[in-house]
């Protein structure tokens, strides 16, 4: 062994740094890991839209709103088992930590005591015509009748401060049309048999949106364990609906993808790396290089996005396959080294390697921050930082480990890579033939054939059938409005935004009811004043209440106090802001953002959309909304460009090749990756697999896997034995990996591993028969 | 909503047959019988005959108001057309309920509307089950039992939407020496306020189909008999 080499300055400065690096993330990991938030949002998986800024800030918010609400049914067929069961549930449900019941009794009663102090400035507009036609007699008259009315006199205040019923009909009015009356009302339903099944709705809020999975877990078993209960005390079905039991369900299914993954990896790098090198100490630079890229990965991703997405660690749990690679390529090295050499320090050949392998696999993971989806942005950060550290690790540590002598079991790898000789090209001509074909075919293939796409986000998550069973019953018994359909209005003052909401409205031809708004809930602060103007017919002397006192034959002065309290309330009007600051309960559909207000009208479902949206076409500052169709639209495209920035990506990195190597032949070596990712696509489409985004993601992390092993396979030419071994176990590796990914339960990771899986292989196929070609082939300038 | 649930009230008036052919015979426990004593309840109570008329009088106490309101009329039911119910005093008023769909309300004038509004609905729907003697569906509704310290049987809404409006409903009877009830029937609602309708005079007829009905409608109410035919004819009445 020789003399160790004297460590140059910048040497001790990057160990320093490299150091303090791995401290810090070992002491965020210890002190601070307990406070890393496992996010679960499905939120990340939606694509930006095209939607301007403000309304991307409203739809935001609202989306948000609706993720913090679920809904509860209780079906049976006895009713009165359903109402018990509700009623219990209910008490179970609040008294759990963080969410509240939300019936329409306690939203009427605090709509209505919202309301209440403004109630001379809110007419319905029959209530407007009506003062407007003036007959004060007539108008008391109707007072009278529907005082003695048994179920037309029902008054929501006390008699003494709506006498004449006026406020009490425009609040039933205003709650038939919000549908605030209606759903925890019971329903019945009667099923094919002809039998009859009763049930309730209703709406449940979290008030703390658990953001950390745990604190997920926790809310969703009080949930089981009340939903349990019930099921066990009342023969009852217990159904729920809600973006929370999604999450749910899909972090569920995540954790076992990780598991499955990391447990899988972990071992196969385990095994590997005994059997073949018989040493713990290549075993502990391996898992140490490991440890080290993963920790920095969350590290970064908790400090850049505040937490790491479950998501991101089922697709980072596939680093493992790769960031072992550099481990291994660093001992193969000092295999065919033991005589003599440097072991303290790495020669410039496989320095050039490793620093090359990196940074193309930097430049694949990294392309899938071009993304527009959120997701793809985290596994992008984590990715990039977590191998660019474990790199770091394996130059910084490597010569540590080599210190002593390694030694490996050539043997059995050389066997594997006989036979594999046996069944894969090794001339030139018929590499190359085979190549040509092969993507010539799945390029035809691909263009003749129509693939199947799907830009559909519903599609990219798990959904237990048992959970979408439940969304689609209790969307089809309590659904009023369309899903992801609205229209978005916006103005800078209330006032301009109603009126924009009035042109609406008139516009829909008799289609009013088709919609629902703030307008809805409550008139402009305009309307407002000029109701109360209206109501002085009411409360003027010898107007209608003194008229409706005189039919019931009571005294005047019962009047004094009501006239009162309508001259005090002159300029009391409120906003829908204030209404919703009152009433959290009620729909956010009035979010101000940046001098602007948004608001958000409603559809009701089995409307005509193609007339509403007709519609409001000609009016100023409203536009029509499809969630779905637009986050579909948006992935499309980026499906598109995805195709297109990895041809750039090609680019990029021929010129690369060619300015590094000054050969056309190097830039030749793109064929393998292009001739991978088109076999791949025609594969994949051949056995039904509709290709997504994240196919077309993948593809890029083929290039860089692919450049991986060309460029060992160049550089290391000189040592083709060796280099055929590294390339070997560092497949095997990174296939395990991405083939157990392959096997996941969610659509988005099983694309992404199946698309891997196939392209490196292709990769590692061509890689091998490209150091079994002759001398010449791999020469280059510097020979 | 509570209009809903006090739309009830009307529930007072269709129980009356049922209420005069009740009996005796099935002791009620203070705090709730058995669904079977229940139903047996119920059945006695429900309707022998689906075509009658009579007389009512109401009070109802409103708060903030010195003095109770009341009213007095006349009515006429049939399972073949609906109910017809005919304020006459303090006001003349008539309210039409052909089904569940179809309500209708006369004015003072003589013109018919529909009655509009989530009441229309929730009444239409009490009075259809009531008048097909939908004894299933009071069972689930509704806890059936002798009342407590008042004579008569006592109506409990188990439904939360019902109790939303209603406390109770209270029916008890008096019988006269010519034989004749009265039925008398308390309404209490979540307010606290008592509507007290008593009902006389019933007739009731044997009627076989809806010309029948439409017959005895029309010799009822001979010089108002576009009531009738909205009611043989909902949903023509006001085109």
């Amino acid at each position: 062994m020789g003399r160790p080499a004297p460590i140059t300055r910048s040497g001790v400065v990057a160990r320093v740094v490299f150091a303090l690096t791995v401290l810090s993330t070992l002491a965020y990991c210890l002190f601070v890991s307990d406070r890393v938030r496992i996010d679960t949002s499905l939120q990340d998986l939606n694509p930006d839209t095209s939607l301007a800024e403000g309304p991307r800030y409203a739809t935001q918010r609202l989306s948000e709103d609706i993720s913090q609400r679920f809904l509860m049914l209780v079906k049976g067929a006895d009713q009165r088992q359903v109402n018990a069961a509700v009623r219990e549930l209910q008490i179970d449900i609040n008294a759990i930590n963080g969410l509240s019941v939300l019936t329409n009794d306690s939203v009427s009663s605090d709509y209505l005591s919202a309301l209440s102090p403004y109630r001379f400035h809110l007419l319905t507009g029959a209530q407007r015509q009506a003062l407007r036609q003036g007959a004060p007699d007539a108008l008391a008259a109707k007072a009278q009748r529907q005082l003695y009315q048994l179920g037309d006199g029902i008054r929501l205040i006390p008699f003494e401060q709506d006498p004449l019923g006026w406020f009490s009909d425009y609040l039933l009015s205003r709650l038939e049309i919000t549908g605030a009356a209606s759903l925890d009302a019971e329903s019945v339903i009667v099923d094919e048999s002809g039998d009859s099944h009763y049930f309730t709705a209703f709406s449940v809020l979290i008030r703390d949106y658990p953001k950390d999975m745990e604190a997920q877990q926790h809310l969703y078993q009080a949930i089981e364990a009340a939903s349990r209960d019930i099921r066990r005390n009342y023969p009852v079905e217990l159904l729920r609906s809600g973006l929370f039991f999604f999450a749910v369900d899909s972090a569920q299914s995540a954790k076992g993808d990780i598991q499955l993954i990391a447990v899988g990896s972990g071992v196969g790098v385990l095994v590997l790396m005994l059997l073949v090198f018989r040493s713990l100490l290549p075993l502990l630079l391996s898992l140490g290089s490991i440890a080290i890229g993963v920790g920095f990965g969350i590290v970064t991703s908790a400090l850049v996005f505040g937490g790491i997405h479950i998501f991101t660690i089922v697709f980072g749990a596939s680093l493992i396959g790769i960031v072992v690679d550099y481990s291994l390529h660093y001992f193969y090295h000092y295999l065919s080294d033991e005589k003599g050499g440097d072991r303290h320090k790495a020669p410039g050949a496989l320095l050039r390697a490793l620093a090359l392998s990196v940074v193309t696999s930097l430049v694949g993971y990294g392309a899938l921050a071009l993304s527009d989806l959120v997701l793809l942005k985290k596994v992008a950060l984590f990715s990039c930082s977590g191998l660019l550290m474990a790199w770091v690790s394996v130059i910084v540590l490597g010569p540590l480990v080599t210190a002593r002598p390694i030694v490996a079991r050539q043997s059995l790898l050389m066997g594997v890579i006989a036979n594999l000789y046996r069944a894969i090209p090794r001339r030139l001509p018929v590499m190359a033939g085979a190549g040509v074909l092969l993507s010539t075919l799945g390029a035809a293939y691909l263009i003749l054939s129509e693939i199947p796409t799907n830009d559909d986000p519903r599609r990219f998550f798990h959904v237990s059938p048992a959970l979408q069973s439940q969304e689609q019953q209790v969307a089809d018994l309590t659904q009023v409005y369309e899903p992801g359909r609205y229209f978005i209005v916006s103005g800078t003052t209330a006032d301009e935004l109603y009126g924009r909401l009035d042109a609406f409205y008139a516009a829909l031809d008799g289609q009013q009811e088709a919609v629902m708004s703030v307008r809805d809930y409550l008139p402009s602060p305009q309307a407002q004043q000029q109701n109360y103007a209206l109501q002085r017919a009411l409360y003027r002397d010898n107007g209608v209440l003194d008229r409706f006192y005189q039919r019931l034959s009571v005294d005047a002065s019962q009047a004094t106090t009501m006239k009162q309290a309508y001259k005090e309330a002159a300029g009391h009007r409120i906003d829908y802001a204030a209404l919703l600051n009152s009433l959290p309960s009620l729909p956010p559909l009035w979010i101000e953002h940046e001098n602007t207000i948004y608001s958000f009208v409603l559809i009701r479902k089995n409307s005509d959309l193609a007339a509403l949206e007709s519609a409001a076409q000609n009016i100023a500052g409203i536009s029509y909304i499809n969630t779905l169709g637009s986050a579909m639209s948006a992935l499309e495209a980026q499906r598109v460009t995805a195709a297109q920035l990895l041809l750039v990506a090609y680019g990029l990195i021929a010129l690369l090749l060619l300015l590094h190597y000054r050969s056309l032949s190097a830039v030749a070596l793109l064929f393998i990756p292009v001739t991978a990712s088109i076999v791949t696509l025609a594969i994949l489409a051949g056995i039904g697999q509709a290709i997504t985004i994240f196919h077309m993601m993948a593809l890029f992390l083929v290039l860089g896997l692919g450049m991986d092993y060309i460029i060992f396979a160049r550089e290391m030419r000189h040592k083709p034995a060796i280099t055929q071994q590294a390339i070997l176990l560092s497949a095997v590796t990174s296939l395990l990996s991405f083939g157990l990914l392959a096997f996941s339960s969610m659509p988005v990771v099983q694309a992404f591993g199946s698309t891997i899986l196939i392209g490196n292989s292709i990769n590692f196929i061509a890689a091998m028969s490209l150091l079994a070609l002759p001398p010449s082939f791999t020469s280059d300038r510097k020979q | 909503m509570m209009r809903n649930a006090v739309c009830l009230l009307l529930l007072g008036y269709l129980l009356v047959p049922a209420a005069l052919a009740q009996t005796d015979s099935e002791p009620a426990s203070p705090t709730g019988v058995s669904e079977e004593a229940e139903a047996q309840l119920l059945a006695a109570i429900f309707p022998d005959s689906c075509h009658f008329s009579g007389q009512f009088s109401q009070q109802k106490a409103v708060k903030g108001l010195p003095m109770p309101l009341k009213s007095r009329g006349d009515f006429y039911f049939s399972c073949e057309l609906g109910l017809i119910w005919h304020t006459q005093a303090p006001f003349q008023e008539a309210l039409l309920y052909a089904n569940a769909s179809d309500s209708y309300r006369v004015n003072e004038r003589g013109d018919i509307e529909p009655l509009s509004g989530v009441a229309k609905y929730a009444m239409s729907n009490i009075f259809l089950r009531v008048l097909k003697g939908d004894t299933d569906y009071f069972a689930q509704m509704f806890t059936v039992r002798r009342a407590e310290n008042e004579s008569g049987t006592e109506l409990l809404p188990d439904s939360a939407f019902m109790q939303k409006g209603i406390k109770r409903i209270l029916i008890s009877k008096q019988r006269d020496d010519n034989d004749a009830v009265t039925l008398n029937i308390h309404i209490d609602d979540t307010t606290g306020q008592r509507t007290a309708v008593t009902i006389n005079q019933i007739t009731p007829y044997a009627i076989n189909d809806k010309q029948a009905a439409y017959d005895q409608c029309r010799a009822l109410y001979p010089s108002t008999r576009k009531w009738c035919r909205a009611l043989r004819m909902p949903g023509q009445v006001i085109r």
